[in-house]
């Protein structure tokens, strides 16, 4: 133990320092990050406009560029692939860069394919809107978008990958392996899931099968994966103790790994009913590594939650986006069966893992990381933005997650009683009887606007205060030039 | 403007987060053992069996089909009413010899080449001694079913036992009429459990 203690060490004092390091990723990681708050912002913008039109069937009308079937399809890949992707790609390299105390190689290069990322997001929300969505959840992107995507993917991924392989600190910490595990699992899904889809063309109910395996990989592993690096990464280092009891963040890993992907075909209708009784024991099997994985952080941080509270404005995000993952399992584990099948339920467990579980976990580190690799101070120029961000985030991720389960809950009621319509009580009555049922399922999704509109804030005061960090540091190191 | 704020800082801002000594856990394996028998459970009574063509939760064997036999249509419909016999006979048929519950499957009283003692045993049930594949059971637990299932229901139940191959039973099935014709025949037996002795002497 003492022989490989002191060999590590020895590699660590000739490693670089950890400002070398990240001098190195500072443009990378700045692009991506500025981009994936930009496609945030956008994405929300989308998002909320679409919402109105769930109890607003007029709002926009007439033009078929915004019609609820291209903008809601158009805000959660905007999201997912500008937002969330993008974002979880920074924190990966800024990650490696820290913890395997690597300098990234020609870091300019990493960003002209980033830059070719944006440039595929940018295609596919175009062409969604245009009207050539593939039809498929979380995969509306057209071939034409995908492609790129898929080119600029295997390039961020080759060089994180590689600067993975060559780090000086040889011993993985535990958010590089769900850093490694997110970057070698998205090709995988992904790749597949098109090829199947839009390649072969798979019929029938094999495209929702398919579409919901790669739904549910993504949100589970890759993002929720991304998320935990952040939390294992953050939550030690905050209250400045080591993360206790690593044999069960071990075990909670590669159980996550093992069972998270077999969720998310609970509620498909019209196939064999092995398939969503199958997914459905599988929602409720991966409490355990989501138990394992939370009560390691929570074993770390017991007693100090309230100091590091009031101390650390990246905890704050957290500790919600904590309580959020948790909160996000034992709904899809108890009410994702049937009983919601069709609702908007499973539409809130999109939008609460993209934007509350992992949104909330990107948004904190990045409050971290962004400072550091612009002013070199420990938070962002504007203290009052950056709690801004915080509330605002808070309130909207709580309004999106509440108002859209809840009204999902309603829908539900009605399909579960068989004296009433669903046709006649859920949607033809909203034209005639306003005050009964439909009214609080409405009242709901007016919740869901004013949590986007909420979010949409929140991206806005991130990006601002970004630009006045970004602005600092262009002044202090070309001031003279000016 | 941070500056004019400073804040207590718990963290050295160059550290990296490290990792305290410890070996493994047990306790989420255990955990996992146990939500995973639910499990298990669930999708025995949810899976619809593993089968390709049962798209519905909680039965087994795909619904009959419009364009199916007859004989078809009654085997899958006895399979679903079989239920109420499985409590004592066993899903496999086999019963249980400890329970003094006599078998179903190669049972030479269900493989007659005529159904007339399985149906007059469903209807009005049997009790007292009877020798079922060299073993002798007494057991006066089994209940009549006469009205409780309507023809076309018992008819069912007797074909999916009578023509069950993987019980090893292979005879014939039985329609609606043959059991209204014993339905009516012993009309006036009604209430009173049949003995061996007195069915014995059934062809």
């Amino acid at each position: 133990m003492t022989i490989t203690q002191s060999s590590s060490q020895s590699a660590y004092s000739s490693a670089p320092t950890a400002a070398q390091v990240e001098s190195a990723c500072r443009f990378p990681v700045l692009f991506l990050a500025f981009s994936g708050g930009a496609w945030l912002f956008a994405g929300l913008t989308l998002a909320a406009l679409a919402s109105v039109q769930l109890y607003n069937p007029t709002f926009l009308e007439g033009c078929p560029w915004v019609t609820y079937g291209r903008l809601r399809p158009a805000a959660v890949n905007a999201l997912t692939y500008g937002f969330a992707l993008q974002s979880a790609f920074a924190l990966a390299l800024w990650f490696i860069a820290r913890l395997g105390r690597v300098e990234l190689s020609s870091p300019l290069g990493l960003a002209v394919a980033a830059k070719f990322w944006n440039v595929g997001v940018t295609v596919g929300v175009l062409g969604i809107l245009a009207g050539d969505a593939s039809g498929h959840d979380l995969l509306e992107f057209p071939l034409y978008a995908s492609l790129p995507l898929i080119a600029s993917y295997v390039c961020i991924a080759a060089w994180a990958l590689l600067a993975l392989h060559r780090r000086a600190e040889r011993e993985m910490y535990v958010s590089l392996w769900f850093v490694g595990a997110g970057l070698l699992w998205f090709p995988w899904i992904f790749a597949t899931a098109q090829s199947l889809l839009l390649g072969w063309q798979v019929t029938g109910v094999v495209q929702a099968v398919v579409a919901g395996w790669f739904g549910q990989n993504l949100l589970q592993i890759v993002l929720t994966g991304s998320a935990l690096a952040v939390l294992f990464y953050f939550v030690p280092k905050i209250v400045n103790r080591p993360l206790a009891n690593p044999g069960l963040t071990r075990a909670g890993f590669w159980l996550l790994l093992l069972i998270g992907g077999w969720g998310g075909l609970a509620q498909l209708a019209s196939v064999p009913a092995w398939i969503p009784a199958v997914s459905g024991a599988a929602n409720f099997l991966v409490l355990v590594p989501v138990a394992s994985l939370l009560v390691s952080l929570w074993q770390t941080v017991d007693g100090k939650v309230v100091e590091a509270w009031r101390a650390n404005v990246t905890f704050r995000f957290l500790l919600v986006a904590a309580g959020l993952l948790l909160l996000s399992v034992l709904r899809t584990a108890f009410l994702g069966g049937q009983s919601t099948q069709y609702t908007f339920f499973a539409t809130a467990r999109t939008d609460i893992v993209l934007l509350g579980v992992f949104g909330l976990s990107a948004l904190g580190a990045l409050l971290h990381i962004v400072p550091r690799l612009t002013t070199g101070e420990d938070e962002l120029p504007s203290v009052g933005l950056t709690d801004l961000v915080f509330w605002t985030s808070l309130l909207g991720v709580v309004g999106v997650a509440a108002g859209y389960s809840l009204a999902g809950l309603v829908q539900a009621d009605v399909n579960m009683n068989v004296t009433r319509d669903f046709l006649k009580d859920g949607i033809v009555a909203s034209a005639e009887r306003w005050m009964e049922l439909n009214l609080s399922a409405f009242g709901y999704l007016k919740l869901v606007t004013a949590g986007y509109a909420a979010l949409t804030v929140a991206a806005l005061a991130f990006l601002a205060n970004f630009g006045l960090a970004v602005r600092r540091c262009f002044v202090a190191c070309c001031g003279g030039a000016r | 403007m941070s500056q004019n704020k400073p804040k207590p800082s718990l963290q050295n801002r160059d550290a990296e987060p490290t990792v305290a000594a410890g070996g493994g856990v047990a306790w989420p394996f255990v955990m996992l053992g146990v939500v995973l028998f639910g499990c298990f459970l669930h999708v025995e009574n949810s899976g619809g069996a593993f089968r390709a063509d049962v798209y519905q939760s909680g039965v087994k064997l795909p619904p009959p089909m419009p364009n199916e036999p007859e004989e078809v249509k009654l085997y899958k419909t006895g399979a679903q009413l079989y239920a109420a016999c499985a409590g004592c006979h066993q899903p496999s048929g086999i019963g249980s010899e400890a329970l003094n519950f006599p078998p179903l499957a190669g049972s030479e009283w269900v493989m007659r080449e005529k159904p007339d003692r399985l149906v007059r045993i469903i209807l009005d049930a049997v009790e007292g001694p009877i020798s079922v594949k060299g073993k002798t059971y007494d057991n006066a637990a089994m209940p009549p079913f006469r009205g409780a299932l309507n023809e076309r229901q018992i008819a069912a139940i007797a074909t999916y036992i009578r023509g069950n191959k993987d019980w090893g039973n292979s005879a014939s099935y039985v329609t609606p009429a043959q059991v209204k014709a014993i339905t009516d025949a012993t009309a006036k037996n009604a209430g009173t459990k049949w003995r061996a002795t007195l069915l014995e002497a059934v062809p």
